[in-house]
């Protein structure tokens, strides 16, 4: 799914402001980028219908608000970009990944930075 | 039960089947003894013999299938070796018969892999759009994400992309940082996604502990590749293994997915991270590609397969009938 610029400012709005009717985002965008309340009205049913937007009914119009904050939003996509393949009988990589938060505790992080350390001391040495 | 041309056709799918099943077998037994003896070869050697490893039992299967053709069994040149390799009935094929069944399974189980694969490049393709609409473009290759976790992957199968958090470019001096986006267009430059999502299609077709192996060897190959991909000296190895710790040490306070695993995606920090480290670090002379000893592997595999397809076939029909 990818975002249109305008998808993307009506979004950024909607974050940062409460719920809005396509009125009052067309009366923002408006003054500051131009365009029709059709085009608004039009980019928030795309938002909506791509479950990005949750709307309530509040007389004739639709009140429109975000489903998750924005943060919340990016931080499911980084988790499910990275973890939708899981498989519980493919764990080649989680054997390593484990080694870092449970097997690979502090103590062991020290002694490989202690390692390092004495790599570089010998190469600084072999230099003078 | 059919005749003709198509009935043939469906026996030579039955033989390359076959074939398949004996080169997967022997490849796994192979692997399975040497895989300690893989960390001895060069990363690019490692990646090429994984490679190896999962194309083989495709490339015998089809030599195979074509060997058992009408092109070679009807030609004079390869008389001795017809007689210990031949199809009995080519051009009788009943549908009620274990060649039959063995060819559903092995369809129904191509497709299941197939769409199962295509599932999650879809998922990913769309979750990767939705990520680069809401970061903001460094360069080219380049998206930074606002977010408070600390991670750095790449991702997209044609065109891929490199994302880097704000937690980390936050976090991390500018040298760091200037390491883990190196060592992430590596993977852009490798082609890794499409490459890991490739090698992960082939790895299916093992047996679970051999596909685990495999695609371990590969990913940590490829982490390693990547490491290695703009070090110059000695002192820029000692940085990448300094960066990766500090990198360790932050993504593990945001461990958002513990058990995660993924083909599609290049991690920094991912695999085994001391393993990586100690890569980095020692300056050890590694074997050349043993050509020799996969020639001779290749050439034992060809022969086993080939002969093995009408043994196979006679052991199978003492148990089952057509």
């Amino acid at each position: 799914m990818q975002l249109g610029e305008l998808e993307k400012q009506v979004l950024e709005y909607l974050w940062k402001t409460q719920p809005s009717d396509a009125k009052q985002v067309y009366g923002y965008f408006e003054k500051n980028r131009g365009g029709s309340l059709n085009t608004i009205q039009s980019t928030l049913e795309r938002l909506f219908k791509k479950s990005l937007l949750v709307r309530v009914k509040n007389g004739h119009a639709y009140q429109y608000s975000p489903k998750i904050e924005r943060q919340e939003l990016i931080g499911q996509l980084i988790k499910n970009v990275t973890n939708d393949f899981v498989t519980e009988d493919e764990n080649s990589v989680i054997a390593a990944f484990s080694s870092i938060s449970s097997d690979l505790d502090e103590q062991q992080l020290d002694k490989l930075e202690l390692m390092i350390e004495l790599q570089r001391q010998k190469l600084q040495n072999n230099n003078q | 039960m059919i005749y003709g041309q198509w009935a043939l056709t469906f026996n030579l799918l039955t033989v390359g089947l076959l074939a398949f099943i004996v080169a997967n077998i022997f490849v796994s037994s192979v692997f399975w003894f040497i895989k300690r003896k893989l960390k001895d070869y060069t990363v690019s050697t490692r990646k090429s013999l994984l490679w190896l490893f999962v194309l083989t039992p495709w490339f015998i299967a089809i030599n195979v299938t074509i060997f058992f053709s009408p092109l070679f069994q009807n030609g004079s040149v390869f008389n001795w070796l017809t007689d210990l390799a031949h199809w009995h009935h080519p051009d009788i094929f009943y549908f009620m018969s274990w060649h039959n069944f063995s060819l559903l399974i092995f369809i129904a189980f191509s497709l299941y892999v197939s769409m199962k694969k295509m599932l999650e490049l879809y998922k990913n393709h769309y979750q990767l759009k939705l990520l680069r609409s809401l970061g903001t473009k460094k360069n080219k290759q380049v998206t930074i994400i606002e977010s408070a976790i600390p991670t750095a992957f790449t991702g997209g199968l044609f065109k891929p992309t490199c994302f880097v958090s704000t937690a980390l470019t936050e976090q991390m001096n500018t040298d760091e940082l200037e390491i883990i986006i190196q060592h992430e267009l590596a993977h852009v430059h490798y082609s890794d996604p499409m490459k890991k999502w490739l090698f992960s299609f082939f790895s299916a077709y093992f047996i679970n502990n051999i596909k685990r192996s495999f695609i371990s060897m590969m990913s940590l190959s490829m982490e390693q590749d990547a490491d290695s991909f703009f070090v110059e000296n000695q002192q820029q190895s000692h940085n990448i293994a300094s960066t990766l710790i500090k990198f360790t040490r932050l993504a593990a306070n945001y461990a958002i997915h513990p058990q995660s695993k993924n083909e599609l995606f290049v991690h920094f920090y991912r695999d085994s991270l001391e393993k990586r480290v100690l890569h980095l670090l020692h300056d050890k002379q590694f074997k050349p590609f043993p050509i020799g000893g996969v020639l001779i592997a290749l050439l034992l595999l060809t022969i086993i397969s080939t002969t093995s397809v009408d043994s196979l076939h006679h052991v199978i029909e003492t148990l089952f009938t057509h």
